[in-house]
């Protein structure tokens, strides 16, 4: 098939499609694990569906990446977490996205999928954290910060071992 | 656009340690000199001044404390209460923080607000 400028917009927004519909695999797999038990902070999530954004990001385009983070916010609060942690996850979700922004466009900047999925992580967890204090009010939530910190170094690393291990042609949307 | 490298870099291994520094923020936001605390008690309340060190005995239903200021912080000395978990809480004054004694109904708060209502909570 030749590649024609609407081929390429055909594709760009099935790969979109398909990159949401991971996202909301990951969530939904982030939603069966019982994480929470084992860790007992308020809101901790692995992160997994981060994964669907950078692939999106770099694969596809930043608006990609930006749309996915958006919609998987919308509907994974829609399915599983309910409506009232929207806000909490569209914060970290815009957050994590700055870095990503962030991050990829210092020029000559040597960082690995790993130093990204961390800052990523760690951007998402300040984001959720400022949007909690803003709902509640109250700095005292503040206190989980340190936790969130060890917990946003820990999954931003899997999160990243996993992306150092997808195969080139995912990144250049080869799928 | 350039995609991330697969190992470890430098700036990976400063980006992760500064924000492991970062954790210890909360700490340092939190400090704050109170100049005053707040002792309540089963027969009603009180403030201290955390400025000057002074000693003193207290008491409160029935059981008596010696509660002691020293370096802008106040905690309690003694006590003839069973538990002794307010002779083993840590000093407030330089981080917020209560001393709680619950055989004796006593309260030593510092930074946050004390209320003297009924109500533990309000779900708005």
């Amino acid at each position: 098939m030749t590649s024609t400028p609407s081929s390429n917009k055909i594709k760009n927004i099935s790969l979109t499609a398909l990159l949401l519909t991971v996202s909301l695999a990951l969530s939904y797999l982030e939603f069966l694990i019982p994480v929470t038990a084992a860790v007992p902070i308020p809101g901790f999530k692995p992160g997994f569906a981060n994964i669907a954004v950078v692939v999106a990001y770099f694969a596809v385009s930043p608006l990609s990446a930006a749309v996915i983070t958006v919609l998987k916010s919308v509907i994974t609060s829609l399915l599983f977490s309910g409506v009232t942690t929207l806000v909490f996850s569209l914060a970290g979700g815009a957050l994590a996205f700055s870095a990503l922004l962030l991050l990829t466009h210092i020029k000559n900047l040597k960082c690995s999928y790993i130093g990204l999925s961390v800052a990523m992580a760690f951007s998402h967890n300040v984001g959720q954290l400022a949007a909690s204090v803003a709902v509640m009010g109250n700095a005292s939530v503040l206190w989980y910060y340190p936790a969130l910190v060890v917990s946003a170094v820990l999954c931003g690393a899997l999160t990243g071992i996993i992306l150092t291990l997808l195969p080139d042609r995912i990144y250049i949307g080869k799928v | 656009m350039e995609r991330p490298k697969r190992k470890l870099t430098v700036f990976d291994a400063i980006l992760i340690f500064v924000i492991i520094l970062t954790a210890a923020l909360p700490i340092i936001f939190t400090k704050s000199d109170n100049t005053k605390a707040v002792i309540s008690t089963a027969g009603g309340s009180m403030t201290v001044d955390l400025a000057a060190d002074t000693a003193f005995i207290l008491e409160s239903n029935g059981y008596h404390f010696k509660i002691s200021v020293s370096n802008g912080e106040i905690y309690v000395e003694e006590s003839d209460c069973p538990d002794g978990i307010c002779k083993n809480t840590r000093p407030v004054g330089k981080t917020n923080g209560s001393i709680v004694c619950l055989p004796a109904k006593l309260m030593i708060t510092c930074g946050e607000e004390v209320s003297d209502s009924d109500v533990d909570a309000v779900v708005k």
